[in-house]
């Protein structure tokens, strides 16, 4: 889903969403709901406190158990 | 983007978009706002230039380089993090920015108002006293120079604060 999409549905700027992405900005607990309805998951699986670990590390078997 | 229907209104929307206008507008609509440091800095400084010229001269001279600096920050707003691009509304990150920047720039010019009243107001006690005196605004354009001198404080200070609070343009910016 491209950022503009997502922005459409969740009703905000595709720049939001894309700072969102690089963690420059942190969301209002509606607009983070809202973006975890969009993809239908617990909004705890698309924001955290602790830092998600890189697609690579996950990849490379360094984020968990390999 | 032109209009399809009505031959008369197709004729009218082709003209239209002839102007380059409509254009111009769709383009404005989509744009990201530009993160100013540089044009309200120098915009402030001239305002400041220009309230300084006023208090030493009076007359229209002082007034006229706040007037250019305030309509200076008046052109530049609305491309800035305090406008509303192509008039929509504004999401929560929006808001936030310009409500951060509006207090920011009304400290600022009410912390200006404070001290001009406090050195005017002891300026006239000391010519009270015939210990010397301080300048006071007398006439209109005084009073309206200072008006726009605050509005110029007060919005410059906002877009800079904006500016500050709004991060780096993305660089993958993909639609």
């Amino acid at each position: 889903m491209s950022r503009k999409a997502l922005a459409d549905k969740v009703g905000v700027n595709p720049q939001t969403i894309g700072f969102l992405e690089r963690g420059d900005y942190n969301p209002s607990l509606e607009l983070a709901l809202n973006i975890a309805a969009v993809f239908q998951v617990p909004v705890e699986l698309l924001f955290s406190f602790k830092p998600f670990p890189s697609v690579a590390a996950t990849l490379l078997g360094q984020g968990g158990s390999a | 983007m032109t209009y399809k229907g009505d031959p008369i209104a197709e004729k009218l929307d082709k003209l239209a978009e002839a102007t380059g206008m409509p254009a111009l507008q769709r383009r404005m609509r989509s744009r990201d706002p530009m993160r100013f440091r540089v044009l309200p800095s120098a915009l402030l400084v001239l305002a400041v230039a220009g309230m300084a010229v006023q208090i030493a001269w009076g007359g229209l001279a002082g007034f006229w380089i706040v007037w250019t600096g305030w309509m200076g920050t008046f052109m530049c707003q609305p491309f800035g993090p305090m406008g509303q691009p192509g008039g929509r509304k504004l999401d929560e990150r929006e808001a936030a920015v310009v409500r951060t920047g509006h207090f920011t720039g009304m400290m600022w010019a009410l912390g200006v108002a404070v001290l001009g009243s406090l050195t005017i107001g002891f300026g006239k006690a000391w010519a009270m006293l015939r210990m010397g005196g301080l300048w006071a605004p007398e006439t209109p354009m005084d009073w309206i120079t200072i008006t726009l001198f605050l509005l110029a404080v007060e919005t410059n200070v906002a877009i800079l604060a904006a500016s500050a609070a709004t991060p780096e343009p993305l660089e993958d910016d993909e639609e």
